[in-house]
C-alpha cells in the first residue's frame, strides 16, 4: 500500500529511527540546510499534500539549530491549503528574519547530536499525539 | 532636482536612480529631501526609491512626506523617514515645516522621537523601553477597559495581512468569455458620468460592441497621474480592445464582453477601490464572465 | 479553595554549619546540601556558589530558577507528584522564601542556557539580579542520554529548593497574602456586578526540553483543563523548559505567576476572578485546533467575559495563541494578549509568527532582539566557554577579557512573556 504519511528531514537521527517504517516515508537530505527542508515542505504542500506538524516547532528560532524535520499526508488535512501555505511561507519568512547578516555557529559533534535529539524529539511529540497515532494506524 | 515621475517609472531599469545619484554626488549635500508626494503614487515610490538611494550612496540623512495610503509608504516606510501628509498639496504648508524639522534634527544628530511626536509615518522598527508598571498590570486594566467597552490600545498593531485567494485556473481559455477592466481612466469622449480625475469615488461600465478598436474619436482619458499624451491618441493602449478582438477571432479565447470597466487610479482610496469592486463583481457574474483583463497605468 | 502565603523576608544568604534562617539571613549547609543532590547517581559532581544583588557576578548556563516554599497547614506537599504524593495543593498555608532563589547552573545539552549578571547593564533587564541566589552547580555523568541528563538537572534544582525550604518551618511570616477562589457560581454570586474574567495559561509542550508538568504530568499529555489559581502558588506547575532564556516561564515565574497575583489585586474592586483555563503548545495541528476549541468553549461555558492569555516560546506557540485568541473572541469572551517579541536584529520584521485579526489588544513584554553588552565580571559561577553558541550570542561575539556582546534574549528571563517585568517594546 501507498504510504501516505512522509517525514522529510535533514535530521540523520530522525532518519535513521524512521527508514523502515511501516506507514511513514522517509524523505531524508543530508545537505539540506534547515531553511532548504522548509522549501521542500512548501513545494509539497503546492503538489497536494498537507501540513501535520507546525513548521516552526521547538523555541529553537531557526539561527540556533540547524537541524528540521517536518510531518506531512497526503489524507485528512488539519487546515485550510491558504493556511498551510501561510503557515509555511511565515516559516521560510522566519529563518531569513533569523539568519539575515548572521554567521551560523561552529557547533561540536556533541552540540550536533543534542540537536539532533531535541528535533526528533518535537516531531515525536507530534507523532506520539493519541490523535494523529490513531489516524496513522488507520491510514487516513 | 526636477524629474517626472513617468520618466521616472519608465527608466528605472535602464539607470535613472543613479543618473541622478551623479548629478547629487558633486553637491556634496548634507541632507535630502523628496516630496512631498502626498497621494501621487508613482511620485511617491520615485521619492521613497531616490531617498533611500541617497541615503544608501552618500550616507547622509533623507526625509520624504506622503499620504497614508500612498504605495510608496508601504515600499519605503521601513528604510527612510516618511513624514505623514494629508492627500492633496493642499497640506503643503502643514508638511513642510514637518520635514524640514525632522531633517534638522537627523542633520544635527539630535534624539528623534517616536512617531506621534515628530509626525512621520511608524518604520515599524520595534524599539525597547521600560514602562512604569509591569505587563501584567497594565494587561488586567486593559481588558477591564475591553470589557467595558472604553476606549483600548495595543502595544503591538498587528500586521493588516489582506488574503486574496486565488481563484483556479480556466479550464479552456478558448471557449471563456472575458472581461476588461482598468484604473486608467479611459472614459467615453465627454465623460459622461464626470468619473474624477484623481481620487475615484465612481466607476463606468461602457460599450465596445461592435468595435475592432479604442478609437480616439469615441474615447478619451481623464487620469490626473501620468502624462495623457500617448493615450488620447490611442486608447488601445490602455483598454486593448483591438489585441483582445484579434485573440477572439484567432480562437485563442472564447468571447470579449460588450462592455469595459473603467474607473481613475490615483489617488484612490482603497476602500473605494474595494467598493467599486463589490458593486461591479455581481454585474459580472450575471454575464457569465469567466476571467478578467486587469489594465493598470 | 483558601490558602495563605506566608512571607518570610530574606535580605542576605550565607554559608553557615546549619540550614536556617536568623533575622532575615538564610545560612546554607554546603555540604548537606551537596549530598542531597550528588544522591542522584546520574550527576558526578555538585557546588554550591552563592550570588548577591549588586555583586560582578556572572551566573551561566542558568536552567531553572525556583523559590523556596514550604508547607505547613493543609494537604500534599509543594511540588505536588515530584517531591511528594499527587495530593491537591492550594489549600491551608504555605510559607515561602521572599526574596531567594535557588538557581540550577551547569552545561544542559550542547546550545547551552542563559545568563544571570548580579550588576552591570544586563541586570536591569533580569528579575533574579535582585534576588539572594543559591547557585547549585552541577555535573553529569558523561554519555548520559539528554532526556535522562534533563530530568537530574530538573530534579536537583527541586531537591535543593525543597531541602532550603525546611528552614522555612517555624518562622514567622513578615508578611502575609490570603488567596480564595470559591465554586463556580459561588465566586460567580460573591461579586455579581463585576466582570467575571480568568486566565487561559498556556503551557510549553513540544519534546525535550520543551516541557511542563502539571502534578508531574508532562502537559502534552492534558486536554484543555480547569485549575483554581491557588494551586500554582505550590507548585503545581513546574518548568522543565531549556530553550530560550528570555522568555522560558522558569518554575519560580509559575510559583509567582504575574497575571494570577495581578488578577488578585483585582478581585473584587474591578473583576472578579474566576479560575485558570490551562492549555498547552502541541506540535501536531490538529491538537492545535482541538485544544483551541476545547479552550475557547471552556471560557464560554464558564460564562468568563474576559480573559488575559499568554503563551510560552516563540514560533509554534504563537500559532496557539493566535488560535486562542480568535476562537474564544468569536465565542463571546473579549481577549488580552500578553507577549514578547522576536523583529530580528534590525527590528523591522514581523515580530510574531503568526497573526489574526483579533488580536487587537496586545501588551508587550519587549523585544527579544536588541543587542547590549555584557562587560567582564570579577566572578564566574558555571562557565561561559559557551556564549557564542548561547541563545542570543553569535560567533565573534566574546572577547578576550570576559566580555561580550549579546541579543537580550540570552538573559534569563528578560522578555518573560507574561508581563512579569516592566520592559516593553514600541514602534518607531
Amino acid at each position: 500500500m501507498e504510504k501516505i504519511y512522509l517525514l522529510l528531514s535533514n535530521n540523520p537521527m530522525a532518519a535513521e529511527k524512521y527508514r523502515e517504517d511501516r506507514d511513514i516515508e522517509l524523505s531524508y537530505h543530508e545537505e539540506d540546510s534547515f531553511r532548504d527542508v522548509l522549501v521542500r515542505a512548501r513545494d509539497l504542500i503546492h503538489r497536494g499534500w498537507h501540513l501535520m506538524t507546525h513548521p516552526q516547532a521547538s523555541n529553537l528560532k531557526p539561527n540556533q539549530c540547524p537541524y528540521k524535520t517536518v510531518f506531512l499526508s497526503k489524507g485528512r488535512a488539519a487546515e485550510s491549503e491558504e493556511r498551510e501555505i501561510e503557515l509555511i511561507e511565515a516559516a521560510i519568512a522566519a529563518v531569513d528574519k533569523f539568519t539575515r547578516g548572521m554567521q551560523a555557529p561552529r557547533w561540536t559533534e556533541k552540540a550536533l547530536r543534542d540537536f539532533q535529539t531535541v528535533d526528533l524529539s518535537v516531531i515525536e511529540s507530534a507523532l506520539n499525539s493519541s490523535l494523529l497515532h490513531q489516524m496513522i494506524l488507520n491510514h487516513q | 532636482m526636477i524629474c517626472g515621475d513617468n520618466y521616472f517609472g519608465s527608466h528605472i531599469e535602464s539607470g535613472v536612480v543613479d543618473e541622478i545619484l551623479e548629478l547629487i554626488r558633486p553637491l556634496s549635500p548634507d541632507a535630502f529631501v523628496a516630496g512631498p508626494a502626498f497621494n501621487a503614487g508613482r511620485y511617491g515610490v520615485a521619492c521613497g526609491t531616490m531617498a533611500k538611494a541617497v541615503q544608501d550612496a552618500l550616507s547622509i540623512p533623507v526625509v520624504s512626506g506622503m499620504y497614508r495610503e500612498n504605495p510608496g509608504v508601504d515600499m519605503f516606510r521601513k528604510d527612510i523617514y516618511i513624514i505623514e501628509t494629508k492627500d492633496s498639496s493642499a497640506d503643503m504648508r502643514n508638511a513642510a515645516p514637518k520635514m524640514a524639522k525632522l531633517l534638522k534634527k537627523l542633520v544635527n544628530g539630535e534624539e528623534v522621537l517616536g512617531p506621534k511626536e515628530e509626525g512621520y509615518l511608524e518604520k515599524g522598527i520595534r524599539v525597547n523601553y521600560f514602562n512604569e508598571r509591569r505587563g501584567s498590570e497594565r494587561a488586567v486594566e486593559l481588558l477591564v477597559r475591553k470589557i467595558k467597552g472604553e476606549e483600548t490600545y495595543t502595544d503591538y498593531p498587528m500586521p493588516v495581512i489582506d488574503h486574496v485567494a486565488p481563484a483556479p485556473p480556466l479550464k479552456d481559455l478558448s471557449k471563456a468569455k472575458i472581461a476588461l477592466i482598468t484604473s486608467g481612466g479611459v472614459v467615453p469622449q465627454g465623460n459622461p458620468d464626470h468619473i474624477e480625475s484623481s481620487s475615484a469615488t465612481k466607476w463606468g461600465k461602457y460599450s465596445i460592441a461592435g468595435m475592432d478598436h479604442a478609437d480616439k474619436k469615441d474615447f478619451m482619458t481623464i487620469h490626473g497621474g501620468y502624462d495623457r499624451a500617448f493615450i488620447t491618441e490611442d486608447p488601445d493602449l490602455c483598454i486593448p480592445v483591438d489585441a483582445l478582438r484579434k485573440l477572439e477571432k484567432e480562437g485563442v479565447i472564447g468571447k470579449l464582453t460588450d462592455y469595459f470597466i473603467t474607473t481613475t487610479g490615483t489617488g484612490t482610496a482603497t476602500n473605494s477601490s474595494k467598493r467599486f469592486a463589490e458593486e461591479y463583481i455581481p454585474l459580472l457574474k450575471e454575464d457569465g464572465v469567466d476571467a478578467v483583463l486587469m489594465v493598470s497605468t | 479553595m483558601k490558602l495563605e502565603l506566608g512571607k518570610i523576608h530574606i535580605h542576605d544568604v550565607k554559608f553557615g554549619e546549619k540550614t536556617e534562617i536568623r533575622s532575615g539571613v538564610l545560612y546554607v549547609n554546603a555540604d548537606e546540601l551537596r549530598e542531597l543532590v550528588l544522591r542522584d547517581d546520574r550527576l558526578i559532581d555538585c557546588h554550591v556558589e552563592l550570588a548577591h544583588p549588586g555583586e560582578s557576578v556572572r551566573i551561566t548556563p542558568v536552567k531553572d530558577v525556583i523559590e523556596p516554599r514550604l508547607k505547613v497547614e493543609g494537604p500534599g506537599v509543594v511540588f505536588p507528584g515530584v517531591m511528594g504524593k499527587v495530593t491537591e495543593v492550594g489549600h491551608g498555608k504555605t510559607y515561602c522564601m521572599d526574596g531567594l532563589c535557588v538557581v540550577t547552573v551547569g552545561k544542559i545539552v550542547g546550545f547551552q542556557e542563559g545568563v544571570i549578571d548580579m550588576s552591570g547593564p544586563a541586570a536591569e533587564y533580569c528579575p533574579f539580579s535582585k534576588t539572594q541566589n543559591v547557585c547549585v552547580v552541577i555535573e553529569p555523568k558523561e554519555g548520559l542520554e539528554t532526556h535522562v541528563y534533563e530530568s537530574a538537572g530538573r530534579m536537583a534544582g527541586l531537591s535543593a529548593a525543597t531541602y532550603l525550604a525546611k528552614a522555612l518551618k517555624d518562622q514567622t511570616p513578615d508578611e502575609t497574602e490570603v488567596f480564595e477562589t470559591k465554586p463556580l457560581l459561588e465566586q460567580a454570586a460573591q461579586y455579581p456586578d463585576l466582570p467575571r474574567v480568568g486566565y487561559i495559561h498556556m503551557l510549553q509542550s513540544q519534546g525535550l526540553l520543551h516541557d511542563t508538568y502539571y502534578y508531574g504530568v508532562d502537559a502534552k499529555q492534558i486536554v484543555p483543563t480547569i485549575m483554581y489559581p491557588e494551586e500554582i502558588f505550590d507548585g503545581a506547575i513546574i518548568s522543565g523548559n531549556c530553550v530560550a532564556p528570555c522568555d522560558k516561564v522558569t518554575t519560580y515565574h509559575h510559583l509567582h505567576n504575574p497575571v494570577i497575583e495581578d488578577l488578585f489585586r483585582q478581585h473584587g474592586k474591578t473583576v472578579n476572578f474566576m479560575g485558570v483555563i490551562l492549555t498547552n503548545e502541541n506540535v501536531f495541528l490538529m491538537d492545535k485546533e482541538r485544544h483551541s476549541d476545547m479552550t475557547s468553549k471552556l471560557c464560554e461555558y464558564l460564562g468568563l467575559e474576559g480573559v488575559l492569555l499568554t503563551e510560552e516560546g516563540y514560533g509554534n506557540p504563537d500559532t496557539d495563541l493566535m488560535m486562542n485568541c480568535k476562537k474564544t473572541t468569536q465565542r463571546g469572551t473579549k481577549v488580552v494578549i500578553i507577549t514578547d517579541e522576536f523583529p530580528g536584529r534590525d527590528g523591522k520584521s514581523y515580530s510574531l509568527a503568526d497573526v489574526c485579526k483579533e488580536a487587537d489588544t496586545m501588551i508587550s513584554c519587549g523585544n527579544g532582539n536588541v543587542v547590549i553588552h555584557f562587560p567582564a565580571m570579577d566572578r564566574l559561577i558555571g562557565t561561559q566557554d559557551f556564549i557564542e553558541m548561547q541563545i542570543g550570542g553569535w560567533v565573534g561575539c566574546k572577547n578576550e577579557d570576559g566580555s561580550f556582546d549579546a541579543e537580550i534574549q540570552i538573559i534569563i528571563a528578560s522578555t518573560i512573556a507574561n508581563g512579569f517585568n516592566k520592559l516593553c517594546a514600541r514602534g518607531y
